[in-house]
């Protein structure tokens, strides 16, 4: 067995732990996002801030 | 990244003329790191010139803001990689190199950013002060990061000719391809939470 084997699953291992926190965190901030505009006035106050360009 | 941190462990050769070859595999992950924070520094200079030149808009400093954040988790992985690395390498993780020395600097000045803009309250004013000295930062990144080091290669202990086969060449670029992607997610996110911060804090400052 290669002796690098069990240091890559772990590298691994934390990258897919990286990927599902990050992946939560954007959900997250996506679904704030939404509910914010949802609220009255919300849509336009972003308009606003962008400016109309987009990211 | 799941490909490329197979390439880094199984398809990479031990590097020859290291101490320790099997640890040069770390490189694969330092270069694409440093590369990272070139990228993020230049993003927060071109939203803080954005700032400056385009109308004031808030949301182009809170950009500039969080690629400055993400520049400086960048600049300390770099640095934590470098440093594990130069422990197995020279003997010690820290060595004054003129590399070291640089981005020690680097990160001093990237600390002084969210300092100055810790210590104004106004948020056009502290937008304007930050654009301006960011501008100054994503100057001096290119700078600490490149040329200084560059300039002083004679006394340095970084190699001076890296002679790395070419797989190294196919898993760094792998992995800085994967961490400019990630990078791009992380600055997403931040801009987005950004946005939802300034909502609020505009819909406050109606209701007051």
């Amino acid at each position: 067995m290669n002796p690098l084997l069990p240091l890559l699953i772990v590298a691994l291992l934390v990258w897919a732990g990286i990927f599902a926190f990050l992946m939560r965190v954007d959900r997250q901030s996506r679904e704030l996002e939404r509910r914010l505009e949802a609220t009255a006035g919300g849509g336009q106050r972003r308009r606003d801030l962008d400016g109309g360009e987009s990211l | 990244m799941a490909a490329a941190t197979v390439g880094a462990f199984l398809y990479l050769p031990p590097a020859q003329g290291f101490m320790d070859p099997d640890m040069a595999r770390i490189l694969a992950f330092h270069l694409p790191n440093a590369m990272v924070v070139m990228i993020a520094a230049v993003a927060s200079g071109v939203f803080a010139w954005r700032y400056l030149a385009r109308g004031r808009n808030l949301l182009d400093d809170s950009k500039s803001m969080v690629a400055a954040a993400l520049a400086t988790l960048f600049c300390l992985l770099t640095t934590v990689t470098g440093m594990v690395f130069a422990h197995v390498q020279w003997g010690a993780a820290w060595n004054w190199d003129p590399k070291q020395t640089c981005i020690f600097v680097l990160l001093l000045i990237y600390t002084a950013y969210f300092v100055l803009r810790a210590g104004i309250d106004d948020p056009d004013r502290r937008a304007a002060v930050s654009a301006v000295y960011f501008l100054f930062a994503s100057v001096m990144t290119p700078m600490l990061g490149y040329l200084i080091p560059k300039y002083l290669a004679p006394l340095s202990l970084h190699p001076k000719q890296a002679s790395l086969s070419p797989e190294y060449h196919t898993v760094v670029w792998s992995f800085t391809a994967g961490l400019i992607g990630i990078y791009a997610w992380l600055q997403n996110i931040g801009v987005r939470l950004e946005r939802v911060r300034l909502t609020l804090d505009a819909r406050e400052a109606e209701d007051e």
